[in-house]
Parts: C-alpha cells; structure tokens; sequence
C-alpha cells in the first residue's frame, strides 16, 4: 500500500497547481457583489408584487366581488413569484458564464 | 459565536479561496464544472457566513460545503451519462505540470500517461471512496479534518480509505500502471 500511497502523493504534487488565469480571490468580491444585487432585487420584487397585488385586488372586488378578487391575488401572486425565479435563474446562469 | 460580515467574508474568502479551487479542481470531472462547483460554493458560503465561526475550523466548514454541492454533481452527471455517455475526460486541461527542465522527453510523457491513469481511475472511484481520497492526498489533512468534513465517524473514514487505496491498486494495475514506474 506504501507504493500506492507515494504514487497518490506524487499525483496531488503535480497536479495541484491552480491554472493561472484563474483568480481564486476575485471571486469572494464577485459574490459579495452578486449577493447585493439578489438582495436588491428580492426587496423590489417584494415591493412590486404587493402593489400589483394591491391593485388587483381592489380592481376585481370593485368589478367580481370578494372571492374572485381573492383567486386572482393569489394567481398574481403565484406568477410572479415564479417570473422572478426564473428571471434569477437566468441572470445569475448569464453572470456565470461572464465569469468563466 | 461571532458571524462574519460581507467585509469580513470577503476577507476569510481571499486566505482560503485558493485551497477550495484546488479542492473543487480535485472533486470535479473537468475544468468548467471545477469552476461551477467553486462558485457554487462560494455563493452558499456567502449566504450561510453567519454560521462560520472562525475560532472553529472554518476551513472543514467551507470543505463540507464544497462535498454536499459536488454531491449534487455527481448525482447530475450519473443522469447524464445514462441519457448519453460522455467521452473520456480530457485530462490536459488539469492543472500544469511541475515538469524538470533537465527531464528527458520519453520520462515526460510515461509521467503524463501516468497521470492521467490515475486521474481516470480516481474520477472513475464512487463518491464516498473519492472524497476521502482527495482530502487525505491533497491537502495532506489528518482523519479528524476528513470525518469533520464529511460528517461521518473517524472509523469510517478509515476504512474508506483503505478500500479507496485498495480499489486505486487494483485498478491501475488493471491500466497497466505499477507502483514502481512514477518515481
């Protein structure tokens, strides 16, 4: 097992040099910069989803009453909520291949 | 336990970021997923900072981080290699060569060929023998750090990597790699 330990040993050795175009320090700034613009971008879809929801909710009880108007928050709602994943799926896929 | 700042992230990332990348170039199949696999985890470490205490081995912290991502990897890559087989890994693209310049050429090359058997049959081990292996080796890190890392008992780490060696043995010996030739 001794043999199979050096030729381990010696692989890592060789093979553990970081190419040299990667910044491996960069990458602490980027993420701090990535998580400011989620966080930001989380608060104004927050915002927005609660007045477009506000809206609507006034909007459809004025014109279908109660129950409708509730269904059709909550389909806002939902909707939103799953533009705004999307749409952060494919911001940070785009930052990422900027990266690399 | 005092949780770090984005300043103080920053700051913890630049001492560690480069023992993570080689660690993340160790677990991964390639290059770019190597490269995936780093941001992924700083990412995640960004958002768990509050957790990482710094007086209590943040480095296995960021190491278990790194595992459970790679975990993933693999998972992905085992669904992807059933839909549709890749091809043989292009071990060039890892890392540089720590080549002597007084080295004959024919040396050179047995070494690459060597390494590259052994990086075949290193990505070719399961994960819970592969892990192990890559943190023994690469960062020289004791049992303690490994079973920390990996969550699981020192006793199983042992054992692991004995038939993580075991299973290397037999299967570079299979390629036709013997113990005697990498010296």
């Amino acid at each position: 097992m001794t043999n199979t330990d050096d030729l381990l040993n010696e692989y890592f050795k060789q093979t553990s040099e970081i190419p040299q175009e990667v910044n491996c320090e960069l990458h602490g700034k980027l993420v701090k910069a990535e998580m400011a613009v989620l966080k930001r971008n989380s608060v104004l879809i927050t915002v927005l989803t609660a007045l477009c929801s506000l809206v609507i909710f006034a909007a459809s009880f004025c014109f279908f009453g109660g129950f409708v108007a509730l269904l059709f928050t909550s389909g806002n709602v939902i909707f939103t909520l799953a533009i705004s994943v999307v749409l952060t799926a494919v911001s940070c896929r785009e930052e990422r291949g900027r990266r690399v | 336990m005092k949780s770090l700042t984005a300043n103080e992230f920053e700051n913890f990332w630049i001492v560690y970021s480069k023992d993570i990348y080689r660690f993340c170039l160790h677990l991964a199949r390639g290059r770019d997923d190597a490269d995936d696999l780093y941001q992924e985890t700083a990412l995640r470490a960004f958002k768990k900072a509050e957790e990482i205490d710094e007086s209590d081995n943040p480095k296995a912290f960021i190491f278990s981080i790194a595992v459970k991502l790679a975990h993933n990897l693999f998972k992905k890559e085992k669904r992807r290699a059933e839909i549709a087989p890749e091809s043989s890994i292009d071990d060039d693209e890892f890392g540089t060569e720590l080549t002597d310049g007084a080295e004959p050429i024919e040396k050179q090359s047995e070494r690459k060929q060597i390494q590259r058997a052994v990086r075949r049959t290193l990505t070719a081990l399961d994960e819970k023998y592969r892990v192990p292996l890559v943190l023994f080796y690469f960062d020289e890190r004791g049992i303690d750090f490994i079973a920390e890392v990996m969550k699981i008992p020192t006793g199983t780490v042992k054992s692991r990597l004995h038939k993580a060696k075991q299973l290397m043995k037999s299967e570079l010996e299979k390629e036709g790699v013997s113990d005697d030739e990498y010296r």
